[in-house]
């Protein structure tokens, strides 16, 4: 295999996202800003997927296909349509923490109450991980590589990455990259209950003295990632560049994270790297702050270790977001993004009395800042990590 | 007693819903991949429809042998063998 002779410089051209803190970007920013309710399962209010899909088509796709399609749909409207590229160099890199688990277990039922002969010929094609990226795919005729990465609760971040990677590589032109989750079932919300993951009271709190596991949520978020030149050529708008970006895995346990935080320390300064740039080139770390005590006392280490003490300041949005899983990691870049465009970090929402423990400079009002390089962090189970180093335009 | 008139206004009902299509192109020459967009999936899915609702069972590969609306008429009628208009 050949690496390719120049990489090519990645833009972000587009954004669209569907959360709990809103759907459409002006609904998600403000949100983010936006006190909540306490709820220990964050979904998507009201969310109708009638503008971009039939009521055939949405009967036989999963929830979580319907924020794929519709955060990929509004993506390429925000940057104002399709690009005009040969679509056989268009991509999909759409990432997902569990898949259509929501149809498995409905199926599960009808198996027990109606027998084997009337489980739906549609399950399979539903509850494949693979199925957003492959309805985005059919849905634009994209013809390029359309991949789904599941890396649980990194999965976003690592698509985002892998998606800037195809269009780095010269491999795409155009990639729609992001994650979608809808998970939410009684049976995943009973097993994060029992591993005792789930807050307890749902209050998100991301390194608060008081925070004890993470609300569950779901979502998408999809980017639109450009060639540079070809998107300044042709006039596009730009929200920021993909400067970088870096997996590691902690190889040290299934759930838990590396004492200390040293994986994600590695993967921040393996993302630097990538990027070309130093610790004191980074403005501001989108944290994976889920709220959860092991979480968040490893990755406020490995802040501390990378940037020194308080030497950055931390946003996590999962306070009001909640965690949603395989698309956190998107939703957050969404959200980068968007603070280079407000000149303004998100509060960390939910968070009231930071955890002495932690030495790092939590964002707890909106701030207002001069856009420069910010890391973002997701971390899953599994030992996976993720970080990706996004620019202003 | 059920009449084919029945059984014929009670598919055409199912039919539409299930294909979303509109009652008007469910005509006996109408072809159900070409004028109600009916894929292999969608012909299963149909099938099942069909058994739960005129309590009958259709061979494994029944929804193989059909081309038309009409041929469904045909094979639903057959089965369900319900006596033909006086």
């Amino acid at each position: 295999m050949r690496a390719p002779a120049a990489p090519r410089r990645v833009v972000v051209t587009g954004l669209g996202v569907v959360s709990p803190a809103g759907t459409g970007l002006d609904a998600f920013w403000k949100g983010l800003q936006t006190e909540v309710e306490p709820a220990r399962e964050r979904r998507v209010p009201d969310f109708d997927p009638s503008p971009w899909l039939s009521g055939k088509q949405a009967r036989h796709l999963d929830r979580f296909t319907h924020f794929a399609v519709a955060a990929a749909a509004m993506a390429l409207e925000d940057c104002g349509g399709v690009p005009e590229v040969d679509l056989s160099r268009a991509g999909v890199q759409l990432g997902t923490g569990i898949g259509g688990v929501g149809t498995l277990e409905t199926q599960v039922g009808v198996l027990a109450a109606r027998g084997p002969g009337r489980v739906s010929p549609f399950t399979i094609p539903m509850v494949m991980p693979n199925a957003g990226a492959a309805t985005v795919s059919l849905r634009h005729g994209f013809r390029g590589p359309s991949e789904t990465l599941t890396t649980a609760c990194a999965a976003g971040t690592h698509s985002v990455a892998a998606g800037a990677r195809m269009v780095a590589d010269g491999r795409c032109d155009v990639v729609l990259a992001g994650g979608a989750e809808s998970s939410m079932t009684p049976t995943t919300v009973a097993a994060f209950t029992v591993m005792t993951a789930l807050s307890k009271t749902g209050v998100s709190q991301p390194f608060d003295v008081a925070r004890h596991g993470f609300c569950i949520a779901e979502g998408a978020a999809v980017l639109v990632l450009e060639e540079r030149e070809a998107a300044l050529a042709r006039g596009a708008r730009v929200y920021g560049e993909v400067l970088g970006a870096a997996s590691t895995c902690d190889a040290h346990h299934i759930t838990a994270p590396s004492p200390g935080g040293v994986g994600a320390a590695a993967c921040m300064r393996l993302a630097l790297d990538d990027a070309e740039l130093g610790a004191g080139d980074i403005r501001a770390v989108n944290a994976h702050g889920t709220s959860t005590p092991l979480n968040d006392a490893a990755e406020a280490t490995a802040v501390t270790t990378v940037f020194g003490p308080y030497g950055v300041p931390v946003s996590s949005i999962k306070g009001v977001t909640g965690h949603g899983l395989g698309a956190a990691g998107a939703l957050e870049a969404a959200s980068v993004l968007l603070s280079f465009v407000h000149r303004e970090l998100p509060p960390t929402m939910g968070t009231t009395e930071v955890d002495p423990e932690l030495t790092v400079d939590v964002v707890l009002a909106p701030r207002a800042w001069e856009p420069g390089p910010t890391i973002s962090n997701s971390f899953g189970f599994g030992g996976h990590n993720g970080s990706l180093v996004l620019g202003p335009a | 007693m059920t009449t084919t008139d029945d059984l014929s206004q009670q598919l055409l009902e199912l039919t539409a819903e299930q294909l979303s299509v509109a009652p008007a192109q469910l005509v006996r020459d109408a072809s159900l991949a070409e004028d109600l967009g009916l894929d292999s999936l969608a012909a299963i899915e149909w099938g099942m429809a069909i058994e739960d609702a005129f309590g009958i069972s259709m061979p494994e590969d029944a929804m193989e042998h059909v081309s038309t609306y009409g041929d469904v008429q045909d094979l639903v009628q057959r089965l369900a063998a319900v006596p033909t208009q006086a």
